[in-house]
């Protein structure tokens, strides 16, 4: 460094999309989770900005198994004329100019979303690659771009009538730490965009294991929110209560509704952004309900004037809430730049809140009072519970010896170096005990099955015997406004409970008290669940602990295929062969679920002709399908009698495949067009497929060292490998933790050098919320339905 | 452990873990232990326990065996659970009172039906019933489909053979997450004749069933009210059938009062606790005329007497009884049983058509065993034969054989036979080779011919295989079919207020503004001569007593307002309040409108044909109407007759129709 000039030649001007790759957080936070979220985000802002001008009422965003995304809307698509000073398609100047976009011209969108604005060319420039097709005016146009720099000009590549853009691109890993996209992450905040647009239609797929979609479409706004929200509880009052006001270009919407729940649940939002933090909007809305409730309670004479008043939380108690702010010029502040700062919707809000929900009590009475009993319910309750938290306070005012007896402390002082074991039963306790490093490891065994304090009120809960105990260990109190994390005596709170079906049932109620008691402690992550193995396999000498049935089979394949040969494969190519197999299996069972046969489209696939380009040739095409029919021929039989058909499509100038077969004496007709044989997946199996190929062709002979099997199938050598590997093994498979020794916990589940932990996080509140308010809640209807729904997805069956 | 798992813990969406730890816990709860199965009506641990005991030999013909060995081997080998749930299992199937065909046979204390524990396992000793050995019957044919233990280190059925409909004869109950079953117990001969006429008749619904299986029938006997609910329950798997206690009323011979004797309570009622409850309504004086209360219950049989005190009416008291403690009793039946692995709501007839589905497979695979094993001695027998008739041949074959290996193969090859009939011939004992001995041979050939021949023809006749089910369930109503204990009356068991209140009379005051009240007429019993009166009423001031009746409590009281309008009341909801107290007003008894007043009121004792009413109004109206139109009730009262807007009622009077009615003026 020091040798170096210091000069003019060493300062760095960064032009257009090479700084922000250069520094990425300074335009999407970071290049963490959140960023690589941000991206999705930002494109889909676009097509919201679309459907806020009225000109979009449909996006639907799409993850494909390589970690790309597309998201597609119907609006006016993107400008493709020459931009007048750029000399470039104004598509591209979208794409490649930091801060351009319709947006910035009040001519083109009245409001859009305040925050982001960094513009889809940001996008652009932290992808490996990105693809943008435009329809427009009759015509399709289609860009690709590779890290932000055009492949090519904007080109018009066929004809369509629908409109609308569609942006499919795929992270850069040169940039991103990880490219896994979040589902769940990603819905969350699509559904809060379709409740804040009432009638926009959006959806989510997610196409890699296990596929998901969800549809968005609420016509009602806020209102469809607060009901979503509530749908697994009792309500009070069945309408929602609605309130609205404008002042000054600064405006804002609340839809309220209390339950017989005790969770308070408020979601708060500026400018379509979700406002995690809360800020003056939230405030004012708090302070108002406060102030209202109480002034009906006395004038209507639920509570006595010399009584002590309700406070805010027995009045948001059960309380489901959601308020949307629109602001001219939002100033957003906190470390996420998530909470509201402008002081004035503070007072703004309160007074619209006083004066209209005031009125909504004049006005009906009977749920007026429903409300103001409930929240009388709660103060005397939360009385309740002050005097029994104040016995277990008084206990913790005194020194360590005050913990609880059961609890085995460790010895280190320091919170985030210290962890706790919640273990099942005392015949796991003892294990873990056993084998604990004292020094930073502490066990606290649970008895049996603990309260479902989602059904419990406060009171009750703190009766509770081992809620007690645990909120004595963890030391930093209870209840949303007592809880001190200051205080937590471990920064790693582990569940550790058994592999079975009981042990499952312990973690759900475990982490319902959690969530809706310490939500603090899952949201500085310091919750995590424990992995202990579930198999021990012994054959000869070699012995091991497996986590599960899929780490059990890696180690089984690897068991076979000592001493196999097949074709020419042994050894680690023989075994990624084998994986191979079961991975291209899994893709073509997404394949299965878009409807398409998947016997058939292996068979084609797997023809080493095959291309897309085949697709725009009529006679390599037809060859191709007559080597797929002798294919199907000798491995499908059943599928007999096909026959393949070609239909012209327009969109790529070529033609699209319709095959009928003859599944079981019925016909199925599968269609294969070029929109599936790009889909990510397929290219996938393509792929695979070709690597498959290394086997050599049927038939297989399969060596055991001398002896040799002749088989039909790839699927007969993989299935016979596989029963191979059974042979001879010892199997263990645990059901509790105290059939392990000491040690053996030790080494496979306690040892912060091998072990594997979860960590827990909340990543859709809203769907955290639902879930537990279905599985845990008093209502039986919802969790009956849920069940049933679910029912084909369960993993672990315990008979 | 993995070699690559290091301390970077792995994100997980607590969504996620939720949703999947929950479902696998449920799921497993609703298939795997809470639920029965329609096949054999029982749930995993109860199979367990059953085959447990079956491996062990624990038959209903050999000697009890301790019950702490069962338990330890079924928690070891098939269910790894606590003890303690296994041995509660365990004892529930050898309770009398709890399952109408008792599965094991207990030897010990088993607890008692107040709820009394069981003797600890390590006292009490168990073999099966001859019912139970009939749910094993023929698993070793290769009957049923065994799986895997738990630890891959035994196997075990999925489901028994089950000759007898279990899931209907003992019923089941169970909760599992969000869902759960309640399925009542039935009597084996009803539900044996009604899967014979269904097995006739395929097409007979629930209802047809019925005639079959008239309902429920509880080991505790009692009764059953209500044949619309039952009827209700088997058609769309859903309804409350309601229990009562079998009850008689005596005179105790030292006291002399009357008494209420229970001998059976409905299914499911803990007899301590029912006279628990008893006593505590009594001691809260909810019921009164209860004198004593005793349980006299001995080997003889149960017998709970409640004791009267001599004024109270023992059909009253009862009643009580019946509205306010288990003595009645309902039972919601859900009839949900796990179907294919799935839970389904299932009607009568589906569970009749599952099982009879479940038993033709068990006896087609039955007798599909039984050819295989048939086919497999005529294959020896063949050989045999063979060498029946090469005798010579053979014996000098073996006789200058090196070792039996060597004669074998030459056997094998000289005579065309398998290894298995070679085998044969070199274990036949010499003596075999007699006349009589090779006659036998030959005719254990034809006869295994004609078998073979017998069970082809049986697999290929579905009506074949449903004659043996009838037989088998013919021969199982031969040995176990008994009377039915729990008797059905048609008629619901809904108690109306009347049934819980005595009739007595009463006399009715009504002032002139309008205070009502009631006090039995005993109060105001005849006073001698010289006699100072009692005080019969007080009033507010200004206030007199303007009308005084004596009316039955289960009468009605017929209020008749200003505006036309007509409202019920039965006397017995008139505020019963002591002589001296005035009374309530009678607008708080009526939801009468504002400006609204009483203007005439009728005691009626009961509504007949024949009588009618007779208004009369201040402008001089008249209008008769007859008494049955006012037969039907209503609280919010309904309109009696149109008043003109300046009009209002005030009089009206009760008349057969024959009477003369004489309306007199203000002027005379």
């Amino acid at each position: 460094m020091l040798d170096q000039d210091y000069g003019a030649s060493q300062i760095k001007v960064l032009e257009g999309l090479e700084a922000v790759r250069k520094r990425p957080g300074m335009y999407i936070g970071d290049t963490a989770e959140r960023g690589l979220h941000h991206l999705v985000f930002e494109v889909v802002d676009n097509s919201v900005d679309e459907a806020l001008a009225g000109h979009c009422n449909n996006i639907h965003v799409t993850l494909h198994v390589d970690n790309s995304v597309t998201v597609i809307d119907n609006g006016r698509g993107i400008p493709t004329e020459i931009h007048p000073t750029e000399g470039v398609s104004a598509a591209q100047v979208v794409l490649t100019k930091l801060h351009a976009g319709g947006k910035f011209d009040k001519g083109a969108y009245r409001v859009s979303g305040g925050l982001h604005g960094v513009g889809v060319s940001v996008v652009n420039a932290l992808s490996e690659n990105l693809e943008i097709e435009i329809k427009r005016g009759g015509k399709v146009y289609l860009q690709k771009y590779h890290r932000g720099e055009p492949e090519a000009d904007l080109s018009e590549v066929g004809r369509s009538t629908e409109r609308g853009t569609r942006v499919t691109f795929k992270p850069d890993n040169q940039i991103f730490e990880s490219r896994e996209f979040s589902f769940d992450l990603l819905s969350q905040r699509l559904r809060e965009l379709a409740f804040l647009n009432p009638g926009l239609h959006i959806s989510i797929e997610d196409e890699r294991e296990p596929a998901k979609r969800h549809d968005f479409h609420y016509e009602g706004g806020i209102v469809s929110f607060v009901e979503h929200l509530g749908l697994a509880k009792t309500p009070l009052h069945s309408k929602v209560i609605y309130l609205r006001g404008e002042k000054d270009g600064t405006e804002a919407e609340i839809a309220l509704q209390w339950n017989e729940g005790y969770a308070e649940n408020i979601y708060s939002f500026a400018n379509n952004i979700s406002t995690i933090e809360g800020g003056t909007h939230l405030i004012g809305l708090k302070a108002a309900l406060t102030r209202t409730v109480n002034s009906y309670a006395i004038a209507n004479g639920l509570l006595k004037k010399d009584q002590e008043g309700l406070q805010g939380e027995d009045i948001r108690e059960g309380l489901t809430a959601v308020i949307s702010a629109k602001i001219p010029e939002p100033q957003f502040e906190g470390q996420t730049k998530t909470k509201l700062g402008n002081s004035d919707v503070k007072g703004f809000v309160e007074a619209l809140v006083n004066e209209k929900l005031g009125a909504y009590f004049e006005e009906h009475p009977a749920e007026a009072k429903r409300i103001g009993q409930k929240c009388i319910e709660a103060s005397r309750a939360r009385e309740a519970a002050r005097k029994a938290r104040e016995l277990t306070r008084r206990k913790g005012a005194l020194d360590s010896g005050s913990l609880p007896g059961k609890l085995a402390d460790c010895q280190e002082k320091d919170p985030a170096k210290s962890e706790i074991f919640l273990v099942e039963g005392d015949s796991a306790g003892g294990s873990a005990k056993q084998g604990r490093d004292r020094r930073t490891q502490a066990i606290l065994p649970l008895r049996g099955k603990i309260l479902n304090v989602e059904k419990a009120r406060f009171d009750k809960m703190l009766s509770s015997q081992e809620i007690r105990l645990m909120i004595s260990a963890l030391g930093a109190g209870i209840g949303k406004e007592e809880t001190d994390l200051a205080k937590l005596r471990y920064h790693k709170i582990i569940l550790m409970t058994d592999a079975d079906v009981d042990g499952s049932h312990i973690r759900t109620l475990l982490l319902t008290f959690f969530y809706r008691q310490l939500p603090g402690i899952l949201e500085n992550g310091y919750l995590y669940i424990a992995q202990p193995p579930l198999f021990r396999v012994r054959k000869g000498k070699v012995e091991r602990y497996l986590r599960d049935q899929s780490a059990l089979d890696d180690f089984l394949i690897d068991l076979a295929i000592e001493n196999l040969r097949v074709g020419t494969l042994t050894g680690g190519e023989l075994k990624v062969w084998v994986k191979t197999f079961l991975h291209c299996e899994k893709l073509l069972n997404i394949v299965e679920r878009k409807g398409r046969d998947r016997r058939l489209v292996a068979a084609l696939l797997n023809q080493s002709g095959f291309s897309l380009d085949v697709l725009k040739d009529r006679s390599l095409l037809e060859e191709v399908l007559t080597a797929t029919e002798v294919a199907v021929r000798s491995s499908t039989p059943e599928l007999l009698p096909v026959s393949f058909s070609l239909e012209e499509d327009s969109e790529i100038e070529g033609y699209r495949i319709v095959a009928a077969t003859g599944v079981n004496g019925s016909g199925a007709m599968t269609i294969l067009d070029s929109d599936f044989l790009l889909s990510p997946e397929v290219q996938e199996i393509i792929k695979l497929l070709s690597d498959l190929r290394t086997v050599g062709t049927s038939p297989f002979s399969l060596f055991d060292k001398e002896e040799q099997t002749i088989l039909g199938s790839q699927k007969e050598v993989v299935e016979t490998i596989l029963t191979r590997a059974r042979q001879g093994v010892e199997m263990q498979r645990y059901k509790g933790l105290g059939e392990m020794n000491p040690e053996q916990l030790w080494e496979t589940t306690m040892n912060p050098e091998t072990r594997t932990m979860l960590q827990v996080r909340i990543e859709d509140a809203y769907e955290a919320d639902e879930i537990f308010s279905t599985l845990m809640g008093d209502e039986v209807e919802p969790r009956r339905r849920f069940i049933e729904e679910n029912a084909l997805a369960v993993k672990n069956l315990d008979i | 452990m993995e070699k690559d798992s290091s301390n970077h813990p792995i994100p997980i969406n607590i969504e996620q873990e939720m949703r999947q730890s929950y479902m696998d816990y449920a799921m497993s709860v609703i298939i795997g232990r809470a639920l029965p199965d329609v096949r054999d009506g029982l749930k995993p641990v109860h199979r367990r326990v059953l085959y447990a005991m079956s491996e062990l030999g624990n038959d209903w013909n050999r000697s009890y065996k301790k019950s702490a060995r069962i338990v330890g081997d079924v928690i070891g080998k098939y269910h790894p659970h606590g003890d303690m749930a296994v041995y509660d299992t365990l004892v529930r199937m050898a309770q009398e009172f709890s399952l109408r065909y008792p599965l094991i046979d207990g030897q010990g204390n088993f607890g008692s039906i107040d709820g009394d524990p069981p003797a600890a396992m390590r006292y009490t000793e168990i073999r099966m019933t001859r019912i139970a050995g009939e749910l094993l019957a023929d698993i070793d044919r290769e009957t049923v489909d065994f799986i895997p233990n738990y630890d891959d280190s035994s196997r075990e059925p999925v489901v028994l053979p089950a000759k007898l409909p279990n899931l209907l004869i003992n019923g089941s109950s169970g909760i599992a997450v969000g869902m759960s079953t309640n399925i009542p117990p039935h009597n084996l001969g009803e539900v044996v004749d009604a899967l014979l006429a269904f097995l006739d008749t395929p097409q007979l619904t629930s209802v047809d069933l019925m005639q079959y299986i008239p309902g429920p029938d509880f080991p505790t006997g009692a009764f059953i009210y209500g044949t619309s609910s039952v009827r209700e329950a088997y058609e769309t798997g859903k309804g409350i059938v309601q229990m009562r206690a079998r009850t008689s009323v005596e005179t105790d011979k030292r006291s002399g009062r009357n008494i209420i004797v229970a001998h059976e309570i409905p299914f499911q009622v803990n007899k301590a606790r029912l006279i628990e409850r008893i006593a505590e309504l009594v001691n809260e004086k909810r019921i009164e005329g209860i004198a004593d209360l005793r349980d006299e219950s001995d080997r003889d049989g149960m017998r709970i007497v409640i004791e009267l005190k001599r004024e109270a009416i023992p059909t009253v008291v009862l009643n009580q009884l019946y509205k306010l403690t288990p003595l009645q009793e309902s039972f919601g039946v859900i009839l949900l049983a796990i179907v294919d692995g799935r839970p389904r709501l299932l009607t009568l007839k589906d569970t009749l058509t599952l099982f009879l589905a479940h038993r033709r497979e068990v006896v087609r695979r039955r007798i599909l065993f039984d050819l295989g094993k048939a086919k497999d001695r005529l294959h020896i027998l063949e050989g045999l034969k063979i060498a029946l008739d090469n005798l010579d041949a053979i014996l000098q074959l073996i006789r200058s054989g090196q070792n039996p290996a060597s004669v074998r193969q030459g056997l094998m090859t000289r005579f065309s036979l398998s290894e298995d009939q070679a085998q044969a011939i070199l274990d036949m004992r010499l003596q075999r080779l007699t006349q009589l001995e090779q006659g036998k041979i030959l005719a254990e050939h034809g006869e295994t011919v004609a078998l073979i021949a017998h069970l082809q023809a049986i697999l290929a006749s579905p009506r074949e295989i449903d004659t043996i089910i009838k037989e088998e369930l013919t021969d199982l109503r031969k040995r176990f079919a008994d009377e039915r204990r729990t008797q059905i009356i048609p008629e619901t068991a809904d108690l109306s207020v009347e049934d819980l209140i005595a009739e007595e009379d009463m006399v009715v005051t009504i002032s002139h503004e309008g205070y009502i009240k009631r006090n039995p007429a005993t109060l105001y019993r005849s006073q001698r001569r010289g006699g100072k009166g009692v005080v019969g009423a007080t009033t507010r001031e200004e206030d007199f007593v303007e009308h005084l009746f004596v009316s039955s409590t289960h009468s009605f009281l017929l209020f008749f307002t200003t505006i036309g309008r007509v409202y019920w009341v039965k006397v017995h909801e008139i505020p019963q309040s002591g002589k001296t107290t005035k009374g309530k007003a009678i607008v708080n008894l009526l939801p009468l409108k504002e400006g609204e007043k009483i203007s005439a009121y009728l005691p009626v004792r009961e509504f007949q044909t024949g009588y009618f009413i007779v208004f009369a109004t201040r402008k001089g109206l008249v209008k008769k109407t007859e008494l049955m139109a006012y037969a039907n009730p209503r609280r919010d009262g309904i309109i009696a007759l149109a008043i003109e807007e300046d009009d209002e009622v005030i009089g009206v009077r009760l008349t057969d129709g024959k009477q003369e009615v004489l309306l007199s003026t203000k002027k005379g």
